[in-house]
């Protein structure tokens, strides 16, 4: 089980990290679309569709990782009151309810992959990118994201400690990493 | 029954009443079918109609077919320059052999065609008139759909992608100097107050897009033979009143452009070749090498008189 | 079943899953699942994955990402100190300069931040303690940077106004601009209430210091290229010149690229928290806006949303009753939720009754915003007060909460000025952009 818990929580901040990479080179290509389309007056096609499918791939294949941050907005008023029995319940009851929707995506997703692989589906516009490679991130993010809500269900008893305070797993991390996501919020 | 009709214009809008004709002749007709509309995208997004439709989850929708080509590539043909010439033109379209292969890849996907209908457009420039392929040269021009991208870029214009209701603001600012569109955005986006001169559609238009009411087949086949027949009637009732209003879209753009003090011109069939000649080279190689059987449908396409 | 009825089971599924302890996003998202399952049967699964990919397949929401990243380059740098001290060297003579140089900061932070927690913390961490040891109250201190840092939302860029942008296929450009009047009016009036509070309770301000002005242009350098930014952005939004998203990605790369410059901030590390504290707060909304699309679309399949809003337009309520009546609606559900959540939620129901009742679509913008702005400073969902209550954690939330209530009360303020003058928000586009086309 701990095993499980801390492979999910590796492949998390792994696609994370891609997840911040995506972010950064869609910035790059925006400033050269600029570039091209200001500065040498040229014809700019690709550069939209693919920061758009960048973007989108950014969100979900990042999803895992800043739920397992704490980062997604939560409504925390039961979590301030209740004690740490309660608690515990709480955060598996989040935490079933994350999971339901993101297998429910991740299917469903695999699925509209699979159609856009099977019929070789290409984006309009000119820049003609094959579909299935954006929508690839729709069964991998909400899949992992599902994974990261199973894992934290099982990590329940040891997340939620004596205090009741939920612990992040910020042993796992770099202290200034930590810090610096929780400066983000 | 009711049935549920989605599309992405609002209440005021031609299509829109297009759609309405058919939700009050089948209710008319007392067969026991409602249709309930979601106009202005309120329930699906423009390009996202197709796909419920082959499933059944959406009864009735109608937008421009090349919304889907991303799934089907041939789709591509109904907004390919050069290939209607005038309404009615399109009219005889309809009936060709060239439409009837793009409606059995309609029907094989499961959607069946309630109304043909085919809209106009045409250029505009804040510099000058744009009646031969040089007349655009070294402008940046937004282009309606894909295929005329790529002519415009086989003229020599550089292309900057926007929706329609964007172009206004890009030509005020100076990102654009040209647009392509329909002739209802051109008047309802008040690009006349921008522009210096409009290429009309007349009888030798460029831009013509298919934009058919659409209808699940799921959804169809479920119906008694009583309301098939009323939803095919009213299908056809709409389809009449578009071909009048198709028309009356384009007098209407003249005559408020030409009020507002722009020049209006119409191509001539030596100039419409022109751009055919560059769209040869250009959207129809690219057609045609990467669509199955896409040169031949380019070829039943013009040979249509 | 009514269509009303459907609503309020909608409304209570929703709220429950987010009170067990549920992500707003996932809420949403679940909520619709549950009902579309129970309406539709399990055929309808199918087209959700296209709905929620489709909810964020539009070209002007790439500018979220890159806004954050400009904000978070900016804030992971002591630019925030910088802007704060160089105001602080030039106002310190000025009664109340103190205060003035904090929400100055604020409100020019937010100016490079399309979002409002990033503008607090970034000035809050230099600003609050440097205003209690001068004798500010504690109250004063927190509050006036907890609805500072709220500007992030109204001046552009504004994250808010983006996604209402989207949702209502309204200009964004001009939405901006919508914002910047009504952005310095706010500012003045919590100023103006800061100052009031200090000398009516006879606040000795201790701590004054003479700045001489070589220290008072010693400090320019260091913030000037970030002015030159906001205005290089603001310049190339209003002059047209290119898109929000292309502003964006520029934008970001050159706060990255000053932060680098000018503060060292060069090692793949520093690069890596700065994009990754981007990520986290950009999928979280983007997040929200994925799963608002399903949820919306579930409303509006089941005829809720169409429903309420012929109900709303049935009840022939007189216009300032109308407005005043969806002010209230727009306050508790951003007690609540986070802005992004609402307006994706609640415009296509309001807009249409909005513009029939013959409001401004961009006044609106600017009113519907300030609601946003005072959800952020009260709880449960308060982000900017979990902010401040990190950066001086020996202050009690009661303080911070109890000290931001009076600039909610200039919010609310600010809200009613925008009804009798309605100039304030459209003035400024009219002039820049002329009037605007419907
Ligand atoms: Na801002
Ligand atoms: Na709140």
């Amino acid at each position: 089980m701990r095993a499980f818990v801390r492979a999910v929580n590796a492949l998390s901040v792994f696609f994370g990290m891609i997840a911040a990479a995506l972010i950064g080179a869609a910035i790059l290509i925006v400033c050269h679309m600029v570039f091209v389309r200001y500065v040498l007056n040229g014809s700019t096609a690709w550069q939209t569709d693919t920061v758009i499918f960048m973007l989108i791939a950014a969100t979900l294949l990042g999803s895992a990782y800043v739920l397992r941050q704490g980062g997604h907005v939560t409504i925390d008023l039961a979590w301030e009151a209740a004690g740490q029995a309660t608690r515990r319940f709480l955060r598996v009851m989040a935490n079933i309810g994350t999971f339901l929707f993101a297998t429910v995506l991740a299917v469903t997703g695999g699925h509209y992959f699979w159609q856009a692989w099977e019929g070789n589906w290409l984006s309009e516009t000119v820049a003609e990118i094959p579909l299935w490679i954006p929508f690839l991130s729709m069964p991998v993010g909400f899949g992992l994201l599902a994974l990261q809500a199973l894992a934290q269900i099982i990590d329940t008893p040891r997340a939620v400690d004596v205090h009741g305070a939920a612990v992040h797993a910020a042993e796992e991390l770099g202290e200034e990493q930590t810090a610096a996501i929780k400066e983000g919020h | 029954e009711t049935l549920r009709a989605s599309h992405q214009w609002n209440t005021n809008d031609v299509r829109h009443k297009m759609v309405e004709i058919i939700k009050t002749e089948v209710e008319k007709a007392d067969v026991g079918l409602n249709v309930r509309i979601y106009p202005s995208a309120s329930l699906y997004k423009p390009k996202e109609q197709y796909a419920p439709l082959t499933t059944g989850q959406l009864d009735i929708s109608a937008f421009p077919l090349a919304y889907a080509a991303d799934r089907h590539p041939q789709f591509d043909a109904t907004l390919m320059p050069g290939l209607v010439k005038n309404h009615d033109h399109a009219k005889r379209l309809n009936d060709s052999e060239f439409m009837q292969e793009i409606k059995q890849i309609i029907n094989d996907s499961g959607v069946i065609v309630l109304a043909d209908t085919w809209l106009a457009g045409g250029f505009a420039s804040k510099e000058n008139c744009i009646l031969e392929p040089e007349d655009i040269e070294g402008q940046v021009s937004r282009a309606a759909g894909k295929a005329f991208e790529q002519m415009l870029v086989g003229a020599g214009a550089s292309i900057a992608s926007m929706p329609s209701s964007e172009i206004y603001t890009a030509m005020q600012t100076g990102v654009l100097d040209a647009a392509n569109t329909s002739s209802g955005s051109f008047v309802s986006y008040r690009i006349y107050e921008q522009v210096k001169c409009l290429t009309a559609p007349g009888d030798h238009a460029l831009w013509f897009m298919y934009e058919p009411i659409l209808m699940s087949k799921k959804s169809f086949d479920a119906l008694t033979e009583e309301q098939q027949e009323a939803l095919m009637a009213a299908g056809q009732v709409s389809e009449e009143y578009f071909f009048e209003q198709a028309k009356k879209l384009d007098k209407t753009m003249v005559d408020t452009f030409k009020e507002a003090g722009v020049e209006v011109v119409t191509m001539n069939a030596e100039q419409a070749q022109m751009w055919r000649d560059i769209a040869q080279e250009t959207s129809y190689a690219e057609f045609a090498k990467n669509v199955e059987g896409g040169q031949e449908l380019i070829d039943k396409a013009l040979a249509v008189e | 079943m009514a269509p009303e009825t459907i609503g309020l089971l909608i409304a209570l599924t929703l709220i429950g899953l987010m009170i067990i302890g549920v992500p707003v996003a996932f809420a949403l998202g679940l909520t619709a699942l549950i009902f579309l399952v129970a309406f539709e049967g399990t055929g309808a699964l199918p087209g959700v994955a296209e709905t929620f990919f489709a909810g964020l397949g539009e070209f002007s929401l790439l500018s979220i990402p890159m806004f954050i990243v400009m904000g978070a380059a900016v804030a992971a740098s002591p630019a925030g100190r910088d802007l704060y001290e160089a105001l602080d060297r030039w106002l310190n003579r000025v009664p109340g300069g103190l205060v003035i140089s904090n929400i100055g900061a604020c409100t020019i932070f937010s100016a490079l931040s399309g979002s409002s927690p990033a503008t607090c913390a970034a000035i809050g961490k230099m600003g609050i303690p440097e205003m209690r040891n001068r004798g500010y109250p504690d109250g004063v201190a927190t509050g006036a940077i907890a609805a500072g840092g709220t500007l992030g939302i109204l001046v552009p860029p504004s994250i808010t106004m983006i996604v209402y942008g989207i949702a209502t296929e309204t200009s964004i450009g001009r939405l901006f601009i919508a914002g910047i009047l009504p952005g310095l009016m706010l500012a003045g009036l919590f100023i103006a209430w800061s100052l009031f509070f200090a000398w009516w309770n006879g606040y000795k301000l201790t701590g004054l210091r003479n700045f001489s002005w070589r220290e008072r242009f010693s400090v320019l350098p260091r913030v000037l290229p970030f002015i030159a930014i906001i205005v290089g952005i603001l310049y190339v939004l209003y002059g047209g010149v290119a898109t929000p998203s292309e502003a964006a990605g520029v934008g970001a790369l050159f706060c990255i690229l000053l932060a680098i410059i000018i503060y060292g901030l060069w090692r793949p590390s520093h690069i890596w928290r700065i994009l990754s504290t981007s990520m986290n707060e950009s999928v979280m909304i983007l997040m929200i806006i994925g799963a608002s699309a399903l949820f919306s679309f579930t409303l509006s399949w089941l005829f809720v949303t169409q429903s309420i809003a012929e109900a709303i337009v049935a009840a022939d309520l007189n216009r300032w009753v109308l407005m005043g009546v969806i002010n209230v609606f727009l306050l508790v559900a951003g007690l609540f939720l986070p802005p992004v959540a609402v307006i994706l939620m609640t415009t296509p129901i309001l807009l249409p009754i909005v513009t029939q009742a013959g409001f401004d679509p961009y006044w609106f913008a600017v009113v519907l915003t300030i609601n946003m702005e005072i959800g952020l400073i009260t709880p449960p969902v308060g982000l900017n007060l979990y902010v401040i209550n990190g950066i001086v954690p020996e202050v009690s939330l009661r303080t911070i909460l109890l000290g931001s209530l009076p600039y909610m009360l200039c919010m609310v303020t600010g809200i009613i000025l925008l009804c009798i003058f309605p100039e304030i928000a459209t003035w400024l586009p009219n002039q820049m952009m002329g009037a605007a086309i419907r």
